[in-house]
C-alpha cells in the first residue's frame, strides 16, 4: 500500500490515485473529528493532547495524531516550558510550525548534600521543554548570534571582510545573508597588527562565527577561532590552495606559498 | 472583534471531502443564469448547482504541490483554482535596520482566469494585496525573522467567486508547508444575504455561504450584502473581514458572520487534516530513502 504513494516532488500538480483518494477521505474524516475537539475553544481539551506526544524518539514511525499543527494548544507553562516551534498565550503552550512534539527532560544531577546541593537540585528540577521539531527540510533556517556559518569573500577593503553567508550550521541558505568580518575579529593574537589582505581574498570559502546581528543589513562574524577561518582557495592562475601552516597555503599549480588566515581541521565524531 | 464559538450544527463535513484533484471540474461556465431564475430557485430554497444555502463547494486542497518554493499549496473551491508559493526567509536588500520580518505579497490573475466579461483591473489587485498583507502580517511571526522578507506569491488560475476566501486559505497552507512559524491555521470564508420577495408576501431575506460567480453578478444590487470572512480558528479571532452592502447591522448579517464562523472551523479541520498527511508521507520518502542503508550494515556483524 505505501509503495503506491505517488511522489510529491513534481513540479507538476499529480492526480492522486482511487486507492489514495479513499484513505486520504478516511483519513479526514477520523481527523476531522479530533480536530473539533482541539481547536474549539469552550472545549479545551490540553490534558487530552498529551496522550499523543512523542518522547523524543524520530526513529519512531510517525503516525499522524502526533503531528501538530499551528494553533493546536500542547500544555499548560505550569507542566512545561516553552520551546522551539511553540509559543506561550494566556498561559497556555501553542504550536507554530508543522511538526512532532517533542520533550526534553532536565538531565537530573548529583545527589544533593548540602544546602547549597539542594538549592541545585531545585534549579536543576526545572520544567521539561516542549517542542514542535518541523520537518528536516522546511525548516526555515535563519543566521543567529553564536552559530557557525560557511561564508564566501566578496570584498576586501582595509578594516573589514564583506562575505556572502552560504550555510547556516550545515544547512545551504536558498539565497546568501550579507556579512562582513572586522579587521579586529580575524585573529586572536596580534590584533592590532592584523593585515588584512594577509588573511582573505576575494572568493576564499570561509568557516567563520556569527557574533552579532548588526546594525544594518550585513550580520558581524568573527574568525577569531583556531578551527575558524579559510577553508577554500584558489590561487591567482586558478589553483586550488592546500593548507601549509595557519598562516601559509600552498598552491598545486605553482609551488608558491601565500598567505591565508587558514582554518585548524576540525575532527568529525 | 471575537465571535462567539460555534453555533450551527447544520453545516456538514461531507462536501468537504467530496472533492479531490483528480475530479475538479474546469471550464467553460455554463451559460448564466438569470435573477429572476435563481430568484425563483431561492424561492424553493434552492440553488442553481444543488446545493443546500448553508453549503460549501466542493473543497480539494494539496501542499507541495511546487519543488522549487519552499512552501507551496494549490486550492480549489468549486471552479475556483489557485497556486501559491512561498520563497524565504530571504535576505531582506530594501529596508536596513530591521528587528523584525516583513511579507512580500503579490497576487496575480492568469490570463485565462476568468471569462472576458468581467476581467478584474490591476487597481483591485493592487486594494486586494494591501488587504491579505494585514492579514498575513497579523497571524506570521514575523518577530522571528529579523533582516528577513517572506516572499508570498499566488496565481490565481480560475476564478468562480469566492476568492479571497480561497487564496487566505492557500496561503495559510503554503505558509505553514514552508515552516514558518505562525500562531494559527488562516481560514477564508464567504456568504450573501439577500432579499427576496413576491409583490404580494413580506420581503424575506435568504443567506448563501459560499457564492458563486453566477450567484455574485445575479445577486450584486444594492439589496444584497457579500462578505468575506478570514478567521483564525484556533485563536477565535477574525483576521480579515471585508463586505459591502447594507445587511451588516442586521440579524441577517449577524446570521451570515456566524455562517462563515462555522465553515471556517470547518476549513480549519481539513487544512490541519491536510498538513498532518503532507508530514507523514514526506516522513515516510525519508525513511524509504534511508531504508536501502540497513541491510549493508547487517552484513559485518555476521562475517
Amino acid at each position: 500500500m505505501e509503495a503506491n504513494v505517488p511522489s510529491l516532488q513534481h513540479s507538476g500538480m499529480p492526480l492522486l490515485p482511487p486507492g489514495l483518494q479513499g484513505r486520504n477521505s478516511q483519513q479526514g474524516s477520523l481527523l476531522s473529528a479530533r480536530g473539533s475537539g482541539t481547536v474549539a475553544p469552550e472545549n479545551p481539551t490540553w490534558e487530552g493532547t498529551s496522550a499523543g506526544r512523542v518522547q523524543a524518539s524520530p526513529a519512531k514511525p510517525v503516525s499522524s495524531r502526533s503531528v501538530r499543527t499551528p494553533g493546536e494548544r500542547l500544555s499548560s507553562t505550569s507542566e512545561y516550558a516553552c520551546g522551539r516551534g511553540t509559543y506561550v498565550k494566556d498561559d497556555f503552550i501553542y504550536a507554530a510550525v508543522v511538526g512532532i512534539e517533542q520533550i526534553d527532560h532536565p538531565t537530573p544531577r548529583g545527589q544533593p548534600t548540602t544546602t547549597e546541593g539542594r538549592a541545585g537540585q531545585k534549579r536543576a528540577g526545572g520544567l521539561p521543554v516542549l517542542s514542535v521539531v518541523p520537518f528536516a527540510k522546511s525548516a526555515s533556517v535563519l543566521p543567529t548570534t553564536g552559530c557557525f556559518v560557511l561564508a564566501q569573500v566578496t570584498k576586501v577593503a582595509r578594516h573589514r571582510v564583506e562575505c556572502s553567508i552560504l550555510a547556516v550550521d550545515g544547512h545551504t541558505l536558498a539565497e546568501p545573508f550579507r556579512g562582513f568580518i572586522r579587521s579586529q575579529d580575524i585573529r586572536e593574537t596580534d590584533v592590532d597588527s592584523v593585515d588584512v589582505l594577509e588573511c582573505f581574498k576575494p572568493g576564499d570559502v570561509v568557516r567563520a562565527k556569527v557574533i552579532s546581528m548588526g546594525d544594518g543589513r550585513c550580520y558581524v562574524l568573527s574568525t577569531a577561532s583556531a578551527e575558524l577561518g579559510v577553508l577554500f582557495a584558489q590561487g591567482k592562475e586558478g589553483g586550488q590552495l592546500q593548507p601549509v601552516t595557519c598562516t601559509l597555503m600552498r598552491c598545486d599549480i605553482t609551488g608558491r606559498l601565500q598567505k591565508r588566515k587558514v582554518a585548524a581541521p576540525v575532527l568529525l565524531s | 472583534m471575537c465571535l462567539s464559538g460555534r453555533s450551527l450544527s447544520a453545516l456538514t463535513n461531507a462536501s468537504l471531502l467530496q472533492g479531490s484533484s483528480s475530479s475538479l471540474p474546469v471550464l467553460p461556465y455554463e451559460s448564466p443564469n438569470s435573477r429572476e431564475r435563481l430568484t425563483e430557485a431561492a424561492n424553493k430554497r434552492e440553488r442553481h448547482d444543488g446545493r443546500r444555502f448553508e453549503e460549501m463547494r466542493a473543497m480539494c486542497m494539496q501542499t507541495h504541490s511546487l519543488a522549487a518554493a519552499a512552501g507551496s499549496a494549490f486550492v480549489s473551491v468549486g471552479k475556483t483554482k489557485l497556486n501559491c508559493a512561498v520563497y524565504g526567509p530571504r535576505p531582506n536588500m530594501k529596508h536596513a535596520s530591521q528587528d523584525r520580518g516583513s511579507i512580500n505579497l503579490e497576487f496575480r490573475f492568469a490570463p485565462f482566469a476568468t471569462t472576458g466579461k468581467d476581467a478584474c483591473s490591476e487597481r483591485d489587485t493592487a486594494h486586494l494585496t494591501t488587504l491579505l498583507h494585514q492579514a498575513l502580517n497579523a497571524v506570521v511571526r514575523l518577530d522571528l525573522y529579523a533582516k528577513s522578507t517572506i516572499a508570498v506569491s499566488v496565481l490565481v488560475l480560475e476564478d468562480d467567486g469566492g476568492l479571497i476566501s480561497a487564496a487566505l486559505t492557500c496561503i495559510g497552507l503554503a505558509l505553514a508547508d514552508a515552516g514558518i512559524e505562525m500562531l494559527d491555521v488562516v481560514t477564508g470564508a464567504s456568504a450573501c444575504v439577500f432579499s427576496v420577495g413576491h409583490p404580494d408576501s413580506p420581503p424575506r431575506t435568504c443567506v448563501l455561504l459560499d457564492p458563486d460567480a453566477e450567484e455574485r453578478r445575479a445577486f450584486a444590487d444594492k439589496n444584497c450584502t457579500f462578505v468575506d470572512l478570514g478567521y483564525c480558528p484556533a485563536l477565535a479571532s477574525v483576521c480579515f473581514i471585508r463586505a459591502s452592502g447594507t445587511f451588516l447591522a442586521t440579524e441577517s448579517g449577524e446570521q451570515m458572520l456566524r455562517l462563515c464562523e462555522a465553515a471556517c472551523y470547518a476549513v480549519a479541520d481539513e487544512v490541519r487534516s491536510c498538513l498532518r498527511r503532507s508530514f507523514c508521507l514526506r516522513q515516510e520518502e525519508k525513511r524509504d530513502r534511508e531504508t536501502p542503508q540497513a541491510p549493508v550494515n547487517l552484513s559485518p556483524p555476521s562475517s
